[in-house]
């Protein structure tokens, strides 16, 4: 695997889990994630366009979320996304590894500062 | 999977529309900021960055997400096929099998119905044959052809083909060549001009025209060495000075194996083409005219035909048909080829539905596979498509392997295509794209047939129950009754395919059995190129010499018992037909004429072919000779004054004395040859013989007659026969070196025993029996499989709950009955389904049957207890296993 690879796989991964971790409250359709994931952040992130669309429909060939078409709140027709079973699972993995993961940096990152130590 | 390949137009507007969506959200949003809504719309556009970078994006994601995904799916198909290889190569060689069958015969339907003869236009072209009075088909009248042509404008041309074989003597070399004697435009409408030289003319095709000839680009090559300066030069061809002027092109392939074409017109007299009666051996093709139609031209040629009628009374009651010429060369094989086709189609249905039950067999063995699969988020859809595309590749394995073999058959096969069609292929075989595509599309319908239904049933796998459950707890009733279907679907389809492969070996060994008439130990048959029928009517009282010398010569061969011949032989494909009516009864009306087969023989020809003399006596030399004062003419009113006076003396069989004198004593009664308008003769019996069969058992037995070649000399092509003592392939080389130097210039050909020539005549039924038995048999074994995997599958899975009658007291007998009971039960009701079936299709069998009814009782009953006594017998090891079962041991396992 390339170092490209593995970086977009990184970021790919990070955007998937807060794409899921959106919908977790339930359906919401491609803007309304956008905007969830903006506010959840606390306006911290703003996720592109040209890599949101992507991501959902990667994540619904996946099989970690489906789409329907219903009726938006302005009344127009919109895709919602909500998340499968699988996509659930998969959200309490990624989860769990990331809750680890930013456990260890913190450790790493806290036993590194003068004071700790 | 399937929304990937055929959704993406639907996709594609589904994003853009969600995608403007998004922007005009956007824009709310900034307005409702306060924003104005322009700078909003402005920012909102700005945000969303390029549109179409995005829609590029989305798209590559999702294709790849595609391709990941069947990448995936195929590795782990793959992988499972390996874990288990006899599984993987059972499935790939039933599926090869199937396929390779399907796709054989289907090349021969191709073909046969499909693809269209390799000559320019060949829609246009038609096949045109004349229609008695009471529907039966016969050949084309010449001079019919001749006023048609002049009559007729819905053809640009209209032409007669016979083919006869010639004699072409080159120096001192002669050879025995197979001539196409053709009237003008003939290569017209086959779209074939010469490569070197020239056509025909009209004028080529007169009476009197000078010979010509134009060679096969094979002949070329073959005789001639493709030498170019053969055109202009000339050879004697059955007596005459023929000049080559043309050679047909390389790709030509005419429908029938021709070595030379000749001009028809110069010989149709010495062919007896001149006369109006004259109905036999020809074909007539014609080529429409831009836009006509074949009704169109049917309606014109048969309003001439009605003309001639009134015109002539040798007409009366004949009018005319035809049919566009693939249809017309393939007829009489349609039937077959569909019967094949229906055939395999069946063993392939038969081997998906086996194929179908042991992956769902299969499938239930790897139910904690699936169960831990669905556990870790797989979707039912991902679980049917992973199951699906297993199958699939094990059929597209399967597949390729099958066509592999199908191209390997399909030379073996050739033999079932009709023969004139198979000519046109010349080397190419029956394989072209349209049997590619065929084999593409089965292989892929039967990968979703056989796949689809374990997958779907399969996907239903509760994670849970599954995980919990152990190869011991008594399975849900419902499981099982998938396979149970299958099983029951398969012993029915194997019912109907043994039904009719019985009534077909039925049918062959009925074949086999009908006696000949003939016996045919050490009898060899051959031809001897004939004096021309030029010399004939030079002298026709010398010209009967040669044969009668000739039998005469052979019977004083070393080895040779008896030895006759005679014009028309016995499974040579050679018949002579005649008209003729009783004189001590009214001249019959020319509708009320009937046909009999006619042989003009030598001496000791009932005593070589070893029929017997039932009554009176046979020849025995004694019979008048032949007198015709002087030369023959051709003038046949002039002859017919000589021959009207003859009373020969003839022989008929016992067929025709039952036909012809009902309840009367035949010995000493006369009849007339020929029809009415034709005299050639009495004839005044002498004897009753056994009847024979001429062109196999399933024509039957004829009604004929014998009359002395020396009183009636004919030219033409006649065959010896010789009945040999010992062994007969040693003497049918003695007698080929015998014959060289008994008559060099008259070379001998077509030498065959006359047992090997009636093997001709069942070759196609044996290859037909061998082919279905095989299918039949590969479906039977099938079919035991199968009942055999769900029955062990249903006891192993009930190995507890056995386990606990058994404690329970219940005896061995029991428990191996239950099962067997069980086993019964499917098998009875497949058995009761496909015999229904088999009996329903009765119709669609009945016309390949010979001498059996396709609703047969014994066959019915015969298949029913091979069928359920093969099938219990594969029930019987599993229930046996059961009955032995353990009880403590089982239980304690838990």
């Amino acid at each position: 695997m390339t170092k490209e690879k593995e970086k977009a796989d990184l970021l790919q991964g990070t955007l998937d889990m807060l794409i899921l971790r959106a919908l977790y409250t339930g359906a919401m359709h491609g803007f309304g994630i956008a905007s969830r994931i903006h506010q959840m952040s606390g306006e911290a992130i703003l996720v592109e366009q040209g890599s949101l669309y992507p991501a959902l429909y990667r994540l619904e060939a996946q099989g970690s979320i489906r789409s329907e078409w219903g009726v938006s709140e302005n009344n127009r027709r919109a895709r919602f996304y909500s998340l499968t079973e699988a996509g659930m699972r998969q959200l309490e993995t990624e989860s769990a590894a990331w809750t680890r993961l930013s456990g260890a940096i913190n450790l790493v990152m806290g036993l590194s500062t003068p004071s700790q130590g | 999977m399937f929304r990937g390949i055929f959704g993406k137009k639907r996709f594609e507007r589904e994003m853009d529309e969600e995608l403007q969506m998004h922007i005009d959200l956007q824009t709310q949003a900034y307005v409702e900021k306060g924003m104005d809504p322009r700078e909003a719309r402005r920012r909102a556009v700005l945000d969303f960055g390029s549109l179409e970078s995005v829609r590029e994006e989305a798209r590559r994601t999702r294709a790849l997400a595609w391709a990941e995904d069947a990448a995936r799916d195929l590795r782990i198909a793959a992988r499972g096929l390996l874990r288990e290889p006899w599984f993987a190569f059972l499935s790939v060689l039933i599926l090869a099998l199937a396929i390779g069958a399907n796709t054989t015969i289907f090349g021969i339907l191709n073909v046969t119905f499909l693809r269209e003869l390799p000559y320019p236009e060949p829609d246009r072209i038609v096949k045109l044959w004349e229609v008695r009075g009471d529907g039966s088909r016969t050949d084309v009248n010449y001079l019919d052809l001749e006023e048609w042509r002049r009559q007729q404008d819905a053809f640009t041309a209209l032409a007669m083909e016979y083919s006869s074989g010639v004699t072409l003597v080159d120096g001192r070399n002669s050879a025995r060549l197979q001539g196409g004697f053709v009237t003008r435009g003939y290569f017209s409408i086959l779209g074939a001009v010469p490569q070197l030289g020239r056509d025909f003319t009209d004028a080529d095709d007169e009476p009197g025209a000078a010979g010509v000839a134009i060679l096969t680009a094979d002949t070329w090559h073959r005789r001639f060495d493709g030498d170019p300066s053969v055109i202009g030069k000339s050879y004697a061809i059955d007596g005459i000075m023929v000049e080559i002027v043309g050679i047909l092109p390389e790709n030509f392939r005419h429908y029938r194996d021709v070595d030379l074409f000749i001009p028809l017109g110069p010989r149709a007299k010495s062919f007896f083409f001149t006369s109006r009666a004259n109905r036999s051996g020809n074909t007539v093709l014609g080529h429409l005219v831009p836009g006509v139609t074949v009704e169109q031209a049917r309606a014109q040629i048969r309003a001439i035909a009605a003309r001639i009628e009134e015109q002539y009374p040798e007409n009366k009651g004949i009018s005319a048909d035809m049919a566009p010429m693939r249809e017309a060369l393939g007829k009489s094989s349609h039937e077959r080829v569909l019967f094949l086709y229906g055939a395999v189609a069946l063993f392939l249905v038969t081997a998906c539905v086996n194929l179908s039950n042991m992956f769902l067999a299969r499938g239930l063995l790897r139910g904690r596979e699936m169960a831990i699969r669905a556990a870790l988020g797989a979707t039912r859809g991902q679980i049917v498509r992973q199951l699906l595309v297993e199958s699939l590749l094990v059929s597209a394995i399967g597949g390729a392997v099958g066509v592999l073999l199908a191209w390997q058959l399909s030379a073996f096969a050739s033999r079932l295509i009709p023969w004139e069609i198979r000519a046109t292929l010349g080397d190419g075989s029956a394989f072209d794209w349209r049997v590619c595509l065929f084999a593409v599309v089965l292989t892929l319908a039967a990968g979703v047939l056989f796949g689809l239904f374990p997958a779907l049933k399969l996907s239903h796998t509760r994670p849970g129950a599954a995980l919990k459950e152990d190869s011991g707890t008594p399975g849900r009733r419902g499981r099982f009754s998938g396979s149970d279907l299958l099983t029951i679907v398969q012993v029915a389809l194997v019912a109907v395919l043994l039904v009719t492969t019985a009534l077909l070996l039925r049918s062959f060994r009925k074949v086999l059995e009908t006696p000949s008439g003939i016996e045919a130990q050490n009898l060899v048959s051959f031809q001897v190129s004939p004096p021309s029928n030029e010399e004939y009517f030079a002298d026709p009282n010398a010209f009967g010499a040669f044969y009668l010398n000739l039998e005469e010569h052979l019977r004083q061969i070393p080895g040779v018992e008896s030895a006759s011949f005679c014009n028309s032989m016995a499974y040579t494909w050679s018949t002579c037909m005649m008209q003729i009516y009783r004189t001590d009864r009214p001249v019959p009306g020319p509708t009320e004429l009937s046909f009999y087969y006619a042989h003009s023989a030598g001496t000791d020809i009932f005593r070589t072919l070893g029929i017997p003399l039932l009554k009176g006596r046979v020849f025995d030399g004694s019979e008048s000779a032949f007198q015709y004062p002087g030369k023959m003419t051709g003038n046949v009113k002039e002859a017919e004054s000589v021959l009207k006076n003859l009373v020969i003396d003839c022989v008929v069989s016992q067929l025709m004395a039952e036909r012809f004198w009902p309840g009367e004593d035949p010995i000493g009664k006369m009849f007339h040859l020929g029809p009415p308008e034709i005299n050639l003769g009495t004839a005044r019996v002498i004897g009753i013989v056994g009847n024979t069969t001429q062109e196999g058992a399933e024509r039957g037995e004829v009604a004929e007659f014998y009359i002395p070649f020396r009183s009636l000399p004919m030219p033409g092509l006649f065959h010896y026969v010789v009945r040999a003592r010992g062994d007969s392939a040693g003497f049918m080389r003695l007698l080929e070196k015998d014959l060289a130097e008994y008559v060099p210039g008259h070379p001998v050909f077509d030498m065959h025993l006359m047992e090997e020539r009636m093997g001709w005549f069942v070759a196609d039924r044996r290859f037909t029996v061998q082919l279905l038995g095989f299918f039949a048999l590969a479906a039977l074994i099938l079919a035991v499989a199968g009942i055999y995997g769900v029955i062990s599958t249903l006891t192993a899975r009930r190995t507890r709950e056995i386990a606990i009658r058994l404690t329970l007291g219940a005896t061995k007998r029991e428990v191996l009955g239950g099962v067997l009971w069980r086993g019964a039960l499917l098998v009875a009701t497949g058995l009761a389904v496909g015999l229904l079936c088999a009996f329903l299709l009765q119709k669609f069998i009945q016309a390949q049957l010979f001498g059996v009814s396709g609703s047969d009782p014994v066959t019915f009953l015969a298949v029913a207890v091979l069928l359920a006594g093969v099938s219990l017998a594969a029930c019987l090891a599993p229930a046996w296993r059961a009955s032995r079962t353990d009880p403590m041991l089982v239980l304690r396992a838990d």
